[in-house]
């Protein structure tokens, strides 16, 4: 049997997802974070409990990667409307949090608020840093072609701090995905924020707001955050995705885990100079 | 900056997945009808079998399927403990002995197959660097190295072990030709593979240099073999 031909199920964006990792099973920390709340994680059974100021709660099925040998993508939902991302970046001693919420626009409850926080690990022995993991703009100038399946493959430019490109070709099971989006929308230009976590390592959260601003009830995926921890040293990229989703003329909820490869690309001028027709 | 730049700082071994510490503090107890021992990995990135303690590296295939490649020897070991087994091979010399974990008492210890025959796949192990296979119904393997293509050769020293569905162990003695981006002498390959999601996980040896290198790959369908 050719095994390429295996009966695998369609994962799309997930297909090259690593594996989940349990080395933070048994083990608290205290994380002493800029908002001034006192944020403790900690880790039982596969069960992450968590406070952050007076709130706390278990978050069953605490979902973590690594990035690299002592870099770690933790998420977890809260309930189905809050998502949790914590970058656990132990040779720093820095962590980064990101807290995503549906339903606070009043005027589209698809649409996902951010909230990013900086702190530090507070580990015995150890002074706490006084550096943080920051928002960042040394990547813009990025050309890379993400691999998320064999049939799937999408190229990004970072050209803006606050936006994001994305193209692909026909080669790639993308330009049946997605074909629909570029006839109606002006560019692939995306609202992205990045967070340098350390030399060649950013975090990457996109949401698509511009989409659904102008498309709305057309979009199969509505306004769905993407967040990525990419290792540029190893050229690889593992996160998570998160939002909502019509399918069959019903509304589902998203979260599932994503990774893909990468490689170099070059991509023609006309799209890497064309103006953000989003931003005056 | 671009931070893609060439993306090749790292070669053969670009894609490599972070090693995983999981096992760290946990000890196993693994036994044959032929052989029992106790491995212990009592400190990160160090591993105990018996009374052999070595520094160890370890890569996590899937969720509670390991590879780990240790001592002065190259011995390696796959852990698979979903199903309770174990694959051990204690040099490159020694046969591979296949044991049950913690008197786990599994249907059937896997075994050689013959599943693989007819498979072809292209492992990408980095940007514009990759392995093409052909494993072939008699057990033999049919090789391309980047960026050869024009060169192909046929080993018949490839061992195929089936671990559970859609996982499998490859062994091969491959020496490839020169100018290809594997590194030269690195001549053995071990790769274990899920046809499932498609990746792979493993190392390759040179037994001049006696030196391995952990890599990692995803898996494309092949453009030069059928």
């Amino acid at each position: 049997m050719n095994l390429m031909n295996y009966p695998r199920k369609s994962a799309s964006i997930s297909h090259y997802k690593r594996p989940l990792s349990w080395e933070l099973e048994g083990k608290m920390y205290e994380l002493v974070m800029d908002d001034g709340f006192a944020n403790v994680l900690s880790f039982r059974d596969r069960i992450c409990h968590w406070t952050i100021g007076d709130r706390s709660g278990d978050a069953a099925g605490y979902w973590c990667f690594k990035a690299d040998d002592t870099t770690f993508f933790l998420t977890f939902e809260v309930t189905e409307e809050e998502s949790h991302v914590y970058i656990l970046d132990f040779a720093q001693r820095l962590v980064t949090r990101l807290i995503c919420k549906k339903g606070v626009n009043p005027l589209n409850w698809h649409f996902i608020g951010r909230e990013y926080v900086f702190g530090a690990i507070r580990i015995p022995g150890f002074r706490l840093p006084y550096k943080r993991h920051c928002f960042t703009s040394e990547h813009l100038g990025t050309r890379v072609q993400w691999r998320w399946s064999p049939q799937l493959y999408t190229q990004h430019a970072y050209l803006e701090s606050n936006f994001y490109r994305i193209t692909w070709d026909d080669g790639s099971e993308a330009s049946s995905d997605f074909d629909e989006t570029g006839v109606i929308l002006p560019s692939t230009d995306e609202v992205a924020q990045y967070v340098k976590i350390k030399d060649k390592m950013v975090l990457l959260s996109l949401t698509e707001e511009i989409a659904e601003r102008y498309e709305g009830d057309k979009q199969t995926f509505r306004c769905d955050n993407l967040t990525l921890l990419q290792n540029y040293d190893r050229m690889y990229q593992v996160g998570r995705g998160y939002g909502n989703v019509i399918f069959r003329n019903k509304l589902s909820h998203v979260h599932i885990l994503i990774a893909s490869y990468g490689s170099p690309v070059d991509l023609p001028a006309s799209f890497l100079e064309a103006k953000n027709p989003f931003t005056v | 900056m671009n931070f893609t730049h060439d993306g090749k700082n790292y070669g053969f071994t670009q894609y490599r997945a972070p090693l995983a510490f999981d096992l760290y503090g946990k000890e196993f107890k693994l036994r044959s009808p032929a052989a029992e021992y106790t491995l212990r990995f009592d400190d990160k990135g160090f591993v105990a079998l018996g009374d052999d303690r070595s520094y160890c590296e370890t890569l996590k295939n899937s969720n509670d399927l390991y590879i780990c490649v240790f001592g002065e020897k190259l011995s390696y070991l796959v852990l698979d403990l979903e199903t309770g087994i174990a694959l051990l091979k204690q040099s490159p010399e020694s046969e591979m002995e296949f044991l049950t974990v913690d008197g786990y008492t599994p249907d059937a210890l896997p075994g050689s197959t013959e599943e693989m025959g007819g498979t072809a796949v292209r492992w990408n192990f980095g940007c514009g660097r990759y392995l093409e296979h052909a494993y072939h119904e008699d057990g033999s393997c049919t090789c391309i190295w980047s960026p050869r293509e024009d060169k192909r050769k046929t080993f018949k020293t490839a061992h195929y072990y089936k671990l559970r569905d859609s996982f499998f162990l490859v062994e091969l003695d491959a020496a490839g030709p020169f100018y290809t981006d594997i590194p030269i002498g690195y001549s053995t390959l071990v790769l274990l593979q899920d046809y499932d999601r498609l990746l792979a996980d493993g190392f390759i040896y040179s037994p001049a240099l006696n030196d391995c290198l952990l890599v990692s790959a995803y898996a494309t369908a092949p453009q030069f073999l059928a």
